[in-house]
């Protein structure tokens, strides 16, 4: 061990309680880090489970596969597994059953063990074998003398396509019911849904299946897939591509993006956001822990002099620094990885509890080995710069300065290399503290000018830990009185909406409609699409608030047209009627539309009553013909064109519970004409556009009686992932408890500062007051009583608590202020939601938390014995 | 033959009206081997120019040579390294590091250069010094006697060319103060080591060959009185 590692060693021995207070901000700032990575960790891998239970766990799918090219695929050197399904075949069911049909998909093994299906399962088991069936839950409602285990004899039939018409060879067959699936299909397709087992080597050649894959390499699969595609001769379609898809949400996670979509997709922003995070926390912990260097490096500014008188060189005065950094940092990163675990452990079981019930599922914290080895290099890269400071300032220190212990704020001017000296004890005077307090008011004051330097880290850890609590509360506070104020204008208390990718049966949407107890119901489908205008297409008003150049990121300019977002809104006939009556029309074609002709005055305004301001948007006319695009976005493979003829130009919206947005031109056509245009979109956004969405306006209080009601009518007939239900009692719950959770792990973030600034405080108010024995002792010797000596630390533990509320205050008004004015939230409103008390109950505990650590640590100081304190103890 | 030499060596210290001028164009030559005494009243300077010599602290303005380097312009790896070879500092306060033992303490400058004593100087050394059986006390567990012992211990142990020694009795009784003297003669003979040493009592001036008398920061006064 060479000399400056053994003298490095002692010191962190003998200064143990700079020595603990060092090693509680490395422990904190490295917990803080490993629970962030815990965080992140667990978060990604729930999006993982998540997409793994909505979707299945496959990377790229392949469809109309011929069943004698698998054994190509499962060759392939870039597979890992081959999940297979298809064989559809459909079985006429014996007679007495409510539909006449069992729609049967029959997977193997692979596809049970790894696709989502399994998720749904209600009850019983997976098919295992060839002849073993899960039927959909309508299948038992409708049938009830059938349960699971039971046999149904059938008459099989392959066939080609979910229309049950495309029936070819028929066999006799018996089925066992194995388990009930929480599925659903249209009634228009007379049968229930139902899965088998298949054994893929035993399907006939000609027969076709889908083909899932998971890679050996996720990152090769949009080059290795399209190859594999080719390799088992599979046609392109007429844009070229072969009939694959890919699971990009999932790809997406793992990092792997189709070519061009980096930058397009969500988890990069997040990866970017965890980045900025942890350097942000980097930042702020180099900056803490580099005080509490300081605190160490000043203490023993004498012995630094003396080696350096002695012969020590500036890298070995740095090179002690840097290891009493890496002897105080091992065993608080050690420490951390457990620490940190389990707070992240009870932060996020604490928060899943909370949040569970908004999102339906628990997040479960995960800790893989990455976590420790990363939380290790990153704290001990902010343990090694935040002693670079203190390193770098004590090795430019002239030994003899550092000899007599001057206190010197060093820091080195750059441009010039030279030394610039700052005496911070300089005397100043305080005549407010003067006047009031006489000269011990003086001498509190300037002590703590004095050692301002020392308290640095406490100061600031203090101020962020109320800025970071309350900055994030206020801005709670400001989100919660924007969202009463939408609420409060949306005239729904109930929304449903259904989503099964096909038209919604006709008697589900019936019984909705029939809802006891609902003052008013609104009906609709809507579809994006777009329409391409000129420029004198704009009304006057409009052109008067910016038009379309104004629009810039929602309007797209291209070769002088204009391509405008619209809405195509289908509502059922009653409400259309109601419309064009609104409008002052009686009748109209089959093709007719109403286009709500209003655009909002001033989309950058802050206030929300503001941002509600609508003018005339475009210069449209009854009878006018307009022509309309499928294709409102350039990356959208559809592009079907479609004529409306308007029937009718309304001012504004009709009552429905649709608020398009900004420049969107919202276009009404009748639901039958509505779901003829989506009939020709491309697949992808066809099957998301048949989604129908049902608003309920109730009594106040039955909002939630209502939604329970609506939920049993939707299980009826559909899976319990084909319909979603909110009211506004509801989201308001889940509101608070997001916030609640929110605020959870935002305050335990700010706990961990919290104990840095109080250890902080500790640390440096025992360090002071240790270095002034001998002031203390020559006071009391010139005559300064018990209650002086206590006056005068009285004061000084005051003037030293309110520093860091002097500091975080003025910063947390900016905060709320900021936010007040970005949100148009009025300054009375949002004081009378924000939790003031909360923010007094703070500032009182850090009044008291610091006035009382300076009492106790004070106590020694007061015992003291006169004599053997002013004694010159110099080494 | 000079061993060291200053030329207009001045030091100011604080700014505007605080400024203070420690040391004002101070010329000096000292020949190798010489016992120079610098007296002087307190704040005259005198230690301001021991420890621009001792490479502590840095001129504003002059030169000083040292076996013709002039180390005020060396960077600071090189001015460390001039403090460990080249000159021994004694002061008053032993300055001593606390955690240290004495054998430790004294062998410090070499351990620095990751060196160590041969054994047969160190045991001279310390034989001399009368610390042999004190070598494994901390500075803490040693009379102020002892202590500046362990501090001169320090100062010789790489042989330095040059001893600065500043007001090294100040803090001593009268036996000690003439122990350490005794000691310095020692070395000044014994290792041919070139002394100047900083001292308010005339007594102990009288036993060094020559006596500088600073005041204001100027030289006043330059008397050999031993050949």
């Amino acid at each position: 061990m060479s000399i400056i590692q053994e003298y490095s060693l002692d010191q962190v021995r003998k200064n143990r309680r700079t020595s603990i207070s060092i090693m509680i901000a490395v422990l904190i700032a490295s917990t803080f880090l490993c629970s962030l990575l815990v965080f992140a960790q667990s978060f990604w891998k729930q999006m993982v489970q998540q997409e793994v239970y909505i979707a299945g766990d496959w990377d790229a799918e392949l469809m109309d596969v011929p069943a004698d090219r698998l054994g190509m695929i499962r060759d392939n050197g870039g597979v890992e597994t081959m999940l297979v399904k298809g064989d559809n075949r459909t079985a006429l069911l014996p007679e007495g059953m409510v539909l006449p049909y069992l729609l049967i998909q029959n997977c193997d093994s692979g596809y049970w063990d790894s696709m989502y299906e399994k998720s749904r399962l209600l009850r019983g088991r997976i098919p295992q074998a060839p002849g073993e069936i899960v039927v959909s839950k309508d299948f038992f409602l409708q049938n009830p003398v059938y349960g699971i285990g039971d046999t149904i004899a059938v008459e099989a039939e392959r066939r080609q396509s979910s229309n049950a018409a495309d029936i070819r060879q028929k066999e006799e067959e018996s089925l066992t019911i194995v388990g009930e699936l929480d599925v659903s299909v249209s009634s228009g397709y007379e049968g229930y849904i139902a899965y088998g087992f298949m054994e893929p080597d035993k399907l006939s050649p000609d027969s076709e299946v889908v083909v899932y894959l998971q890679m050996k390499r996720r990152g090769k699969v949009y080059t290795a897939v399209p190859q594999i595609a080719e390799a088992i001769g599979l046609p392109r379609d007429e844009y070229g591509n072969y009939p694959c898809r890919y699971h990009a949400a999932l790809l997406g996670w793992y990092g792997v993006y189709a070519p061009g979509h980096f930058f397009r997709s969500d988890v990069p922003r997040l990866f970017l956001g965890l980045l900025l995070a942890a350097g942000a926390s980097m930042a702020v912990f180099v900056y803490i822990i580099r005080g509490a260097f300081g605190i160490s490096a000043k203490q023993k500014i004498r012995q630094l002099g003396i080696l350096k008188s002695v012969g020590a060189g500036p890298k070995q005065i740095r090179r002690t620094v840097v290891y009493e950094a890496c002897i105080l940092s091992v065993i608080p990163i050690l420490l951390s990885m457990i620490l940190g675990y389990l707070f992240s452990f009870g932060v996020l079981s604490a928060y899943s509890d909370m949040v569970s019930e908004v999102f339906g599922s628990r997040m479960e914290v995960y800790f893989s080995p990455a976590v420790p080895l990363m939380t290790a290099v990153l704290s001990f890269v902010t343990v090694l710069l935040a002693a670079q400071g203190p390193a770098k300032q004590m090795s430019k220190i002239l030994p003899i300065q550092a000899v007599r212990g001057e206190q010197y704020s060093i820091s080195v001017c750059r441009r010039s290399g030279t030394l610039r000296k700052r005496a911070l004890n300089r005397a100043k005077n305080h005549p407010f503290l003067t006047r009031h307090f006489g000269f011990l008011g003086e001498i509190a004051a300037n002590s703590v000018r004095a050692g301002k330097k020392l308290y640095h880290t406490c100061m600031v850890t203090l101020s962020l830990c109320m800025l970071l609590a309350f900055g994030f509360l206020a801005a709670f506070t400001v989100s919660d009185i924007n969202n009463a104020q939408a609420e409060s204008l949306n005239p729904f208390d109930v929304n449903i909406t259904l989503r099964t990718g096909e038209r919604i049966q006709e008697v589900l949407l019936a019984e909705l409609k029939a809802m006891p107890g609902v003052q008013e119901t609104s009906v609709y489908a809507m579809a994006s699409c777009a329409v391409w205008l000129s420029e004198s297409d704009q009304s006057e008003e409009f052109i008067r608030a910016g038009g379309f150049d104004a629009a810039d990121g929602y309007i797209v300019q291209r070769d002088g047209r204009y391509r405008v977002p619209c809405v195509l809104v289908g509502m059922d006939p009653e409400g259309y009627r109601e419309c064009l009556r609104e409008a002052g029309v009686e009748t109209s074609s089959k093709s007719s539309a109403i286009i709500v002709n209003s655009v909002v005055k001033n989309p950058g305004a802050r206030d929300y009553g503001a941002m509600q301001e609508t003018i005339p948007y475009l210069n449209f006319r009854q009878g006018q013909q307009v022509e309309l695009t499928e294709k409102y976005s350039d990356d959208l493979q559809g592009d079907y064109i479609f004529m409306v003829d308007v029937a009718a130009v309304l001012p504004s919206m009709p009552r429905i519970g649709l608020d398009p947005s900004y420049y969107t031109l919202p276009v009404i056509v009748p639901m039958e004409e509505y779901y003829a245009i989506i009939g020709n979109f491309c697949d992808e956004t066809k099957l998301y556009n048949f989604r129908n969405y049902i608003n309920y306006a109730v009594a106040d209080g039955m909002d939630e009686e209502i939604q329970g009601e609506a939920e049993k009518i939707c299980s009826a007939y559909l899976g319990s992932s084909d319909f979603t239900t909110s009211s506004k009692s509801e989201r308001v719950r889940n509101r608070r408890r997001m916030t609640g959770a929110t605020m959870l792990i935002v305050c335990s973030l700010a706990a961990l500062f919290g104990i840095v600034g109080i250890s902080s405080a500790l640390s440096a108010i025992l360090n002071s007051l240790g270095q002034r024995r001998k002031e203390f002792a020559m006071l009391r010797s010139v005559g300064v009583d018990e209650k002086g000596i206590r006056r005068l630390l009285g004061m000084e533990g005051l003037l030293l608590s309110v520093r860091p509320i002097l500091i975080g205050l003025p910063l947390l008004v900016i905060v709320c202020a900021a936010q007040c004015y970005m949100m148009g939230v009025p300054v009375m409103e949002f004081l009378d939601t924000f939790p003031v008390w909360l923010l007094a109950v703070y500032i009182i505990l850090i009044l008291i938390v610091i006035n009382g650590i300076y009492m106790l640590a004070s106590k020694k100081i007061r015992d003291d014995v006169i004599v053997e304190a002013i004694k010159d103890d110099t080494v | 033959m000079d061993i060291l030499s200053t030329e207009g060596l001045t030091r100011r210290y604080g700014t505007g009206q605080t400024m203070v001028t420690a040391l004002d164009h101070v010329d000096l030559r000292v020949e190798r081997g010489q016992f120079v005494a610098v007296i002087g009243a307190s704040g005259s300077g005198k230690s301001t120019l021991l420890h621009l010599l001792g490479g502590v602290d840095r001129p504003d303005s002059g030169k000083i040579f040292v076996e013709d380097v002039d180390i005020a312009t060396l960077g600071e790896e090189r001015l460390a390294q001039y403090r460990r070879r080249k000159v021994g500092l004694i002061y008053q306060f032993y300055n001593l590091i606390p955690t240290l033992n004495v054998k430790k303490n004294i062998m410090l400058p070499m351990l620095l250069d990751n060196k160590k004593p041969g054994k047969e100087r160190f045991d001279d050394i310390v034989g001399t010094l009368g610390l042999s059986d004190r070598l494994e006390h901390l500075p803490g567990q040693l009379s102020g006697g002892q202590q500046q012992r362990v501090a001169i211990g320090r100062a010789l142990i790489y042989q330095p060319a040059i001893l600065l020694a500043d007001e090294p009795t100040g803090n001593l009784d009268r036996k000690n103060t003439e122990e350490i003297i005794s000691l310095l003669k020692l070395s000044n003979r014994q290792y041919k080591q070139t002394i100047l040493l900083i001292t308010h009592d005339e007594g102990v001036a009288l036993e060094a060959d020559r006596i500088i008398k600073i005041e204001d920061g100027k030289i006043i006064s330059d008397k050999v009185v031993r050949l």
